[in-house]
C-alpha cells in the first residue's frame, strides 16, 4: 500500500504542530520519521492511524483519500510506545483481539494466533498476563498482535525506546529482519537518528512541524539538505563552524579567525563569488578532520579539551578559540594530550557550507 | 528535656486512640451485643433481666421485623442499582474534556456534603403534596392529573426515600469511579480503535473491565451502608406512612423509644452486624481476589 | 459515500448534547438547593404564589430576621405564641452548639487519628498490623447499634445532656475513618525522609513535627473534612443525647419546626440555609483535597 500525506496541518487550538506536510511512502518502504521531542513526529503517525485528524490536507492510502475513514477501516496496525496490552486479558487473547472483533471464525483465529507467536517465539508465554511479562516478551506481544491481522501497513510508535540498550541492538535487526520477510509498508517512529539509520529505506527528518529532509539514509548523511539534518544525523554530531569566503585575488577559501581553510573544488565558482566576504557556516564531521602537531598553513590551531577512548577510535574534543568545541576523530595508534595545543585540518571533499540565515546547504555543482 | 525512646514515643501517640477505642468502639459493641439477652428498660437502666434468646425468638416472630427486613431489602437494591448506573454515567461524562468540565465537576459532588436533615426539610417542602413545587411543574407540564401524595401514600413514600437516597449518594459513586477512569491509560482505547473495536464494544472491554474492581468495593460499601440507614428514612417519613418505610435501623430505634425494649433493639443490632459481617466477608473476598489477579 | 454531515458538523452537535446533558444533571443536584434558597427569601404570601416564582418577586429578611433575633424577640416583645410564627429564639443556641461541638470533634479527631497512625506505622510493638483494619471495620458498624449502649456509658459517666458528651460520641464515629485515612497515607510517604533527619540529629518528636507533619498535611485536610461532615450533619445521636432543647444541635434543633401547628415553611428554609452555608465555604476551599481524599482513602480500600 502507497501512503501519501498532501500538504498536511496540524493544530492543537492555536498551537501548530504540523506545518504543510508532504510526503510519500511507495509499496513496502520501511520509512522512519525522526525528529526530537515535539517535532510532531507522532501526531503525523497518529493521523495516518486516524487517531487524530488533521486540520487541512489529505491522506491517501493507493490513492483513495482516508481522511474520513476510521482506524478500523484503514486496514493498519500499530505498536504503540508503551505497547498498550489489555491489562485483563493474557497473551492468547491480547493477540486475538482484533480478529475476534472481526469474527473471524475460531479455527482460523487460532491458527493465525499460533503462527505469529510462534515466529515471535512467544509461543510459552500465551496464558501469561501483561504483567508478568518483560519488556522485551511485552514488546514481542505488542508486535504479535500487530502482525496478527497481515495489515497493509505497518505503524510504529518508538516500540524500542522502553528496552534496555543491549535489547534495543538486538531488536532492531530483529525488527530489520520481520519488515524484510513480511513485505510490508511501515512507517516508524523515533527520537533516535542512529534506529532510523539502521532501519530505515527512507528517513523523514522533522523539526518544529515542517519537513527538513526525506532521502534514503546514504542522502542524508552525505548530502544533507540543511543544518538542521547536518547536526541531527550522525554520532558524533557534525561540527559547525562560523566564518566567512575570503576572496584572496580569485582564489576562495573559508577563513575562520585567523586560519584559513581550502574549500572543496565542487562548487560552483560564480555560486563561491556571490558568497565572498559574507558570513557562512562550514560543516565538518569529526572524521573528516586531522590533528598535525605544527601548522602548514591551511589548519587552525586548538586547545585539547579531553580525549575519550573508545577501543576503536579516539574522540578528541577541541577548544578553539576561546568558546568553540569540536570533536575530531583520530586512530587509536594516535595519541595526544590533554591541554596539548594541536593544528586541525579540514578535508574540503568532506567540507559542507551552509546558509547561515536560512540554513539551506550550499550545492555543489555535481 | 526528658528524651523518651522511640518505644515509649510510640506508645504514647497511640494511647488516646486506644482509650477511645475501647471506651467508645469496643465497649459499646460488646455492651450491644450483651444487653441483646436481656430485658431492659432504657429509662431503668439499672434493673435489666438475663432472658436468653427470648429478643431473637421475639424479632424472628415479629411480622414487623420481616417486613422491615424486606422493605430495606428493596430499598437498598433500588437505590444502589440507581446510585451505580448513575454514578458511572455521570463519571463518564464528566471526563469527557469539555471546556469548563471542572465547574460542573464541583458542582456535581454538592448533593454529597449537604446534611440529611437539610435535605430531608427541603424534600418534604418540595415534595409537599398541596404546595409543593414538585406536584405543581408535574400537573402544569401535564404529566400528572392529581397531586401525588409523596410521604403519605405507601407507594410513594417509598420512591420518595429512594429518590432522596439517590440524589445524595450518586457523588459519592461519581468521585471513585472518576478518580480509577482517569488512571486508564488512553492509549489503550486507541490501541482498540486501531483493532477494530467498535465504541460499545471498548466501552466492555476496556472501561469496564478496568472499573470491575472499583465498582465491586464502592456497591459492597454502599449495600452494607445503605441497608443499615437511619437519617434519610427516618427525617422524611419517620418509617411511615405507618410502617411501609421502616427498616431495621427504624425498627431498632422504635423499639427503645416507643417501646422502651431495649434488649429486643439490641438483639435487632445484632442482626444487623450480622448481615454487615457478611458483606465486609464478601468485600474482604474481593480483595483477595484482586491480588491473586 | 459521503455522510450526510461534515465532520465538524457531528462534533459540534455531541458536544452540544454533552452540554444539554451536563446542564440538566446539574439543575436536577442544584435545583432544591437553589429552591430552598429562593424560598427563604420569599415573604409568607409568595409562598403560595400560583405560578411559583424561582427568583423571588419581594424579597424579604423576615425569616432570617427571626431566627437570628428570635431570642430577644421573644423577650423584648413579649409575645405569646401566634399560629403563623412559631418561636425560634433557640436557633442562635444551636448554631453555636453545632459549632463548639464540631470544632471539638474535628479537633480531637485530628490529633489523635495523627499520632495513632503514626506509631502504627513507624513503631514496632503487637498488633500494629492488625489495629487499622480494625479501625476499618467498626467503622462501618451502623451508629443505630452503638447508640444506646453509648448513651448508657454517657449515663454512667454523668455526661447526659452536655455538649462533651456529642464530641465523645462523635469521636466514636469519626476516629476509626480518620485513623484509616492517615495511616494510609503515612505508609505511603518515604521512611528515607525521617531516616536522613535522625541521622542529621534530630529526635524523634521533632521529625515528627517538622518534618512528617508538614508532608502529610493534605491527609490531615481529608480527615478533618470528613469529620467535620460527620459532626455538624449527624441527627441521631444528638436526638438521644440531649434532652434539652436550648442544648441541642443544629440538625435536631431545626427539626422542631416541625412540631408546630403551622409550618413555617419560609423560616425552614431559611434555618436550612444557614445550617447549610458553613459546608459551602469549606467546600469551596478544599473542594481539590476532598476528591483527592476519596480517591486515595476509599478506592484503594
Amino acid at each position: 500500500m502507497n501512503v501519501e500525506l498532501k500538504n498536511i496541518t496540524k493544530n492543537f487550538g492555536s498551537v501548530k504542530v504540523v506545518k504543510d506536510f508532504d510526503l510519500s511512502v511507495y509499496e513496502n518502504e520501511f520509512v522512519s520519521l525522526v525528529g526530537p521531542s515535539g517535532c510532531g513526529k507522532t501526531t503525523l503517525l497518529r493521523m495516518i492511524a486516524g487517531l487524530e485528524r488533521p486540520t487541512s490536507g489529505e491522506i491517501l492510502f493507493d490513492d483513495k483519500a482516508v481522511k474520513d475513514v476510521a482506524p478500523a477501516n484503514r486496514d493498519i496496525a500499530m505498536v504503540f510506545q508503551s505497547y498498550a496490552l489489555y491489562p485483563h486479558m493474557n497473551v492468547y487473547k491480547n493477540l486475538s483481539y482484533s480478529l475476534k472483533v472481526r469474527k473471524t471464525p475460531k479455527k482460523k483465529l487460532r491458527e493465525r494466533v499460533l503462527e505469529v507467536a510462534n515466529i515471535l517465539e512467544i509461543d510459552q508465554l500465551l496464558e501469561r498476563k501483561p504483567k508478568a511479562l518483560s519488556g522485551g516478551q511485552k514488546q514481542r506481544v505488542a508486535l504479535g498482535r500487530a502482525m496478527v491481522r497481515n495489515p497493509s501497513i505497518f505503524l510504529m510508535d518508538e516500540p524500542l525506546s522502553n528496552l534496555d540498550a543491549k535489547l534495543r541492538v538486538t531488536m532492531r535487526a530483529e525488527l530489520k529482519r520481520f519488515h524484510i520477510n513480511l513485505k510490508t509498508t511501515t512507517i516508524y517512529v523515533t527520537h533516535d537518528q542512529l534506529e532510523a539509520m539502521t532501519m530505515s529505506d527512507k528517513i523523514a527528518i522533522i523539526n518544529k512541524g515542517r519537513l527538513q529532509q526525506f532521502g534514503t539514509p546514504d542522502e542524508v548523511y552525505n548530502r544533507p539538505a540543511n543544518l538542521f539534518v547536518a547536526g541531527f544525523i550522525g554520532s558524533p554530531p557534525m561540527n559547525l563552524l562560523k566564518g566567512r569566503i575570503v576572496d584572496e585575488g580569485g582564489s576562495f577559501s573559508f577563513a575562520i579567525d585567523s586560519s584559513k581553510h581550502n574549500l572543496p573544488k565542487s562548487y560552483n565558482e560564480t555560486l563561491i563569488k556571490g558568497w565572498a566576504g559574507k558570513d557562512i557556516v562550514m560543516g565538518i564531521r569529526p572524521q573528516g578532520l586531522t590533528l598535525v602537531r605544527e601548522t602548514t598553513g591551511q589548519c587552525s590551531e586548538a586547545q585539547v579539551y579531553t580525549v575519550e577512548n573508545l577501543g576503536s577510535e579516539k574522540l578528541v574534543d577541541l577548544i578553539f578559540g576561546k568558546k568553540t568545541r569540536l570533536k575530531a576523530q583520530i586512530s587509536s595508534d594516535e595519541t595526544v594530550r590533554v591541554d596539548e595545543r594541536v593544528w586541525f585540518k579540514v578535508d574540503e571533499n568532506k567540507m559542507y557550507l551552509f546558509n547561515p540565515e536560512s540554513g539551506n546547504v550550499l550545492e555543489r555543482a555535481q | 528535656m526528658i528524651k523518651f525512646s522511640d518505644r515509649q514515643i510510640g506508645i504514647i501517640f497511640i494511647i488516646p486512640f486506644a482509650i477511645v477505642a475501647i471506651l467508645f468502639m469496643l465497649y459499646p459493641v460488646i455492651e450491644a451485643i450483651r444487653v441483646s439477652f436481656y430485658a431492659k428498660n432504657p429509662l431503668r437502666p439499672n434493673q435489666e433481666s438475663f432472658i436468653g434468646f427470648a429478643n431473637f425468638v421475639f424479632i424472628f416472630r415479629d411480622p414487623l421485623f420481616w417486613s422491615s427486613f424486606f422493605q430495606a431489602t428493596i430499598w437498598t437494591i433500588a437505590s444502589i442499582t440507581l446510585q451505580t448506573i448513575l454514578g458511572v454515567g455521570l463519571a463518564l461524562l464528566v471526563h469527557i474534556p469539555l471546556k469548563g468540565i471542572s465547574i460542573f465537576r464541583g458542582l456535581f459532588i454538592f448533593p454529597y456534603m449537604v446534611p440529611t436533615v437539610v435535605i430531608a426539610l427541603v424534600w418534604r417542602w418540595m415534595f409537599n403534596p398541596e404546595i409543593g413545587i414538585v406536584n405543581y411543574l408535574l400537573t402544569t407540564m401535564g404529566i400528572i392529573e392529581e397531586p401525588i401524595y409523596w410521604f403519605s401514600s405507601q407507594s410513594m413514600s417509598m420512591v420518595s426515600t429512594i429518590f432522596l437516597n439517590v440524589w445524595k449518594y450518586t457523588p459519592f459513586v461519581l468521585i471513585c469511579v472518576l478518580a480509577r477512569l482517569q488512571t486508564i491509560p488512553l492509549e489503550l482505547y486507541d490501541a482498540a480503535k486501531v483493532d477494530g473495536a467498535s465504541v460499545l464494544r471498548r466501552f466492555k472491554d476496556i472501561t469496564l473491565t478496568q472499573l470491575s474492581e472499583v465498582l465491586s468495593v464502592v456497591v459492597v460499601f454502599r449495600t452494607v451502608w445503605t441497608f443499615n440507614k437511619f437519617e434519610e428514612i427516618y427525617l422524611l417519613t419517620r418509617g411511615g406512612p405507618g410502617t411501609s418505610t421502616f427498616n431495621l435501623a427504624i425498627y431498632a430505634y422504635e423499639q427503645s423509644m416507643a417501646n422502651l425494649k431495649m434488649g429486643v433493639s439490641a438483639a435487632t443490632g445484632v442482626v444487623m452486624m450480622f448481615i454487615l459481617f457478611v458483606g465486609s466477608m464478601l468485600y474482604l473476598k474481593l480483595l483477595k481476589f484482586e491480588e491473586s489477579e | 459515500m459521503k455522510p450526510i454531515l461534515t465532520y465538524e458538523a457531528r462534533e459540534v452537535i455531541k458536544k452540544a448534547f454533552c452540554y444539554f446533558v451536563l446542564f440538566v444533571i446539574t439543575v436536577v443536584f442544584c435545583f432544591p438547593l437553589v429552591w430552598c434558597l429562593s424560598t427563604s427569601f420569599k415573604p409568607a404570601k409568595e409562598l403560595f404564589a400560583n405560578p411559583p416564582t424561582i427568583i423571588p418577586d419581594k424579597y424579604t429578611l423576615t425569616h432570617y430576621k427571626n431566627l437570628i433575633y428570635g431570642k430577644s424577640m421573644y423577650y423584648e416583645a413579649d409575645v405569646g405564641y401566634k399560629p403563623d410564627s412559631s418561636p425560634p429564639q433557640h436557633f442562635l443556641s444551636w448554631f453555636l452548639n453545632s459549632t463548639i461541638v464540631t470544632l471539638g470533634v474535628t479537633l480531637i479527631s485530628v490529633v489523635v487519628s495523627t499520632l495513632a497512625a503514626y506509631s502504627l506505622t513507624r513503631f514496632e510493638y503487637a498488633g500494629r498490623k492488625f489495629i487499622p483494619y480494625f479501625a476499618l471495620l467498626s467503622y462501618m458498624v451502623p451508629s443505630i447499634i452503638l447508640v444506646f449502649p453509648l448513651f448508657l456509658v454517657m449515663v454512667k459517666f454523668h455526661l447526659v445532656n452536655t455538649l462533651f458528651s456529642l464530641i465523645l460520641g462523635y469521636i466514636s464515629i469519626t476516629l476509626p475513618f480518620s485513623m484509616w485515612l492517615m495511616w494510609a497515607f503515612f505508609r505511603g510517604i518515604p521512611i528515607e525522609i525521617e531516616e536522613a533527619a535522625l541521622i542529621d540529629g534530630a529526635s524523634r518528636l521533632k521529625v515528627f513535627f517538622q518534618i512528617v507533619l508538614p508532608i502529610a498535611l493534605p491527609g490531615v485536610i481529608s480527615a478533618a473534612i470528613f469529620s467535620f461532615l460527620v459532626a455538624w450533619n449527624d441527627y441521631l445521636i444528638a436526638r438521644i443525647f440531649i434532652n434539652s432543647i436550648e442544648k441541642l444541635p443544629l440538625t435536631v434543633g431545626v427539626m422542631h419546626f416541625f412540631e408546630g401547628v403551622h409550618v413555617n415553611w419560609g423560616l425552614m428554609m431559611a434555618s436550612a440555609v444557614l445550617m447549610t452555608v458553613p459546608l459551602i465555604f469549606l467546600f469551596i476551599f478544599l473542594q481539590k483535597q476532598l476528591v483527592a481524599g476519596f480517591g486515595a482513602g476509599a478506592v484503594k480500600g
